[in-house]
């Protein structure tokens, strides 16, 4: 197993501003991560400032080069991926033409028979706009970019909300087929579905993931 | 004969000198070099030219595929079933129906006007990719003329029509879309707009003797975020106040989550730019918006 870890330390999450979220110290290592917490804790904040999206701010020591100049799609070349929680509909935008597209922009060869087998529903909604699919199947779309990607470092943000069971399994089952090689840090709030991944699990609570 | 036929169906319609060009098939046709196809029936793309009339006609149960593009020039286009023409003929049933899907590629400095003469059970896809004016490195002058004047005149019963516009340079843009035998019609318009551009677009339905439904939706990005207002005018006409009609129009710069979200899958600024402007107009005619995308 390589160990890839993304280590924060001494760190604050702001948006626009405001302080929402500390980190003293954090260690996520290869495998499965899982981030716990209530609602409107800051976990997705945590998310969106780690990956610089507008407003969000993250400030600290990240064991990654160069981070404070990166810009959001250069920490995606350099192996880190998001899937966000809100479902985003992209007008007139299919999904085949996203991915193939960013398989040329990146010069990637896709292996599409590995997809369809773990994702049957890929192949189904290939030609469906972006985010128009229920709400349970855009969230397993959204994964398909992993296997274009390949990042080496995976954050899902809830991704296991609104998947029927066969849904869940097919997650399970991807989580577990990557889970030696990739590190993954989930949101959740069903942590006992991925018992069987021998999760390592962060508890945010009072403003301080611990 | 053909001729004849022609001058009888539009007489005391519109005045028809002789057309330039006349393509008669009752099979699939299509036109157009630029984006290729199997079968290709080839027209020249028309460049500097004062007046062409283009009649098709084309055969019961067809469909028709035209795409082409227009600079510098004045087309009419008049496309008609052959079995409006013929209609005595056995080997045309009720049922015959002529799917059209026009799309059509407009530079600078042109005016087409395109009469649709369709059977009440078929179905018209128009769609046009329009430039008003010119970019710095294509191969044509701009004239004093920077307007661009779109008249449609419709006469099929169901109708989808989508526009995607480029308006630079402080180009003014006309688009009259006039609805004739609607029972139903949608109008999809997403223009891209730089430097003071100004875009009037009437879709206007006079019929005042039937119900119909008409949806007209209009999108506009700004290309140039230091403005700070932009001249768009969409303008929707029922003649019918039995008829059901839908307006919507959007203003706005690339939506910020948009953007993200795109950038989120390795896209940098320009390319996920490209690719919202490649999903409304296309690979090959988006290649025209490089190097106005900010």
């Amino acid at each position: 197993m390589n160990n890839k870890e993304i280590i924060i330390k001494n760190a604050i999450v702001k948006n626009c501003d405001e302080e929402i979220l500390k980190i003293d110290n954090l260690e996520f290592h290869t495998g499965i991560n899982i981030i716990v917490g209530e609602n409107g804790a800051g976990k997705s904040s945590f998310f969106s400032s780690l990956f610089k999206k507008e407003d969000y701010v993250l400030e600290g020591e990240i064991n990654i080069d160069n981070y404070p100049k990166l810009q959001t799609f250069e920490l995606v070349k350099l192996g880190y991926y998001l899937v966000q929680q809100q479902n985003m509909v992209v007008d007139n935008l299919t999904y085949e033409v996203l991915w193939k597209h960013m398989a040329e922009i990146n010069n990637i060869t896709v292996n599409w028979e590995e997809i369809y087998n773990f994702f049957p529903i890929a192949q189904e909604k290939l030609n469906n706009i972006i985010g128009t699919c229920s709400g349970g199947e855009n969230r397993i779309m959204e994964l398909i970019p992993v296997f274009i990607l390949n990042p080496e470092y995976v954050f899902l943000d809830e991704i296991d909300s609104g998947l029927s069971s066969i849904h869940k399994e097919q997650l399970i089952k991807f989580l577990i087929h990557f889970k030696l090689e990739k590190t993954f840090v989930l949101i959740t709030h069903q942590k006992e579905d991925f018992n069987e991944l021998e999760a390592q699990e962060f508890v945010l609570v009072e403003g301080t993931i611990k | 004969m053909l001729y004849e036929s022609l001058s009888c169906f539009f007489a005391n319609k519109i005045f028809v000198p002789f057309p330039k060009a006349i393509v008669f098939s009752k099979e699939k046709i299509r036109f157009g070099s630029k984006f290729g196809s199997d079968k290709k029936i080839l027209l020249p793309h028309f460049e500097n030219s004062e007046i062409e009339n283009i009649f098709i006609l084309s055969g019961a149960q067809s469909e028709l595929t035209i795409k082409n593009f227009i600079q510098n020039s004045r087309i009419n286009i008049f496309i008609l079933p052959i079995f409006e023409l013929e209609e005595q003929e056995e080997d045309f049933s009720n049922d015959d129906s002529l799917d059209i899907n026009f799309k059509f590629t407009i530079y600078s400095n042109s005016i087409l006007e395109i009469n649709v003469f369709n059977k009440v059970n078929s179905k018209t896809n128009l769609e046009f990719i329009i430039f008003s004016n010119s970019i710095t490195d294509t191969n044509f002058s701009i004239s004093n003329r920077r307007n661009l004047n779109l008249e449609i005149n419709d006469y099929s019963a169901i109708s989808n029509r989508k526009y995607a516009l480029w308006l630079n340079n402080n180009s003014s843009t006309t688009i009259k879309d006039n609805l004739f035998k609607y029972d139903s019609s949608v109008l999809e318009l997403t223009s891209f707009i730089q430097d003071n551009s100004k875009l009037n677009v009437v879709l206007n339905n006079d019929n005042s003797k039937k119900e119909y439904c008409v949806q007209q939706f209009c999108k506009s990005f700004m290309l140039d975020n230091s403005r700070n207002y932009i001249n768009i005018m969409p303008n929707l006409s029922l003649g019918s106040d039995q008829s059901f009609g839908v307006h919507e129009n959007w203003i706005g710069t690339f939506q910020k989550n948009l953007l993200f979200h795109l950038q989120l899958q390795g896209l940098d600024t320009y390319q996920a730019k490209k690719l919202i402007i490649i999903s409304f107009v296309g690979e090959t005619s988006s290649n025209f918006f490089d190097g106005c995308i900010q």
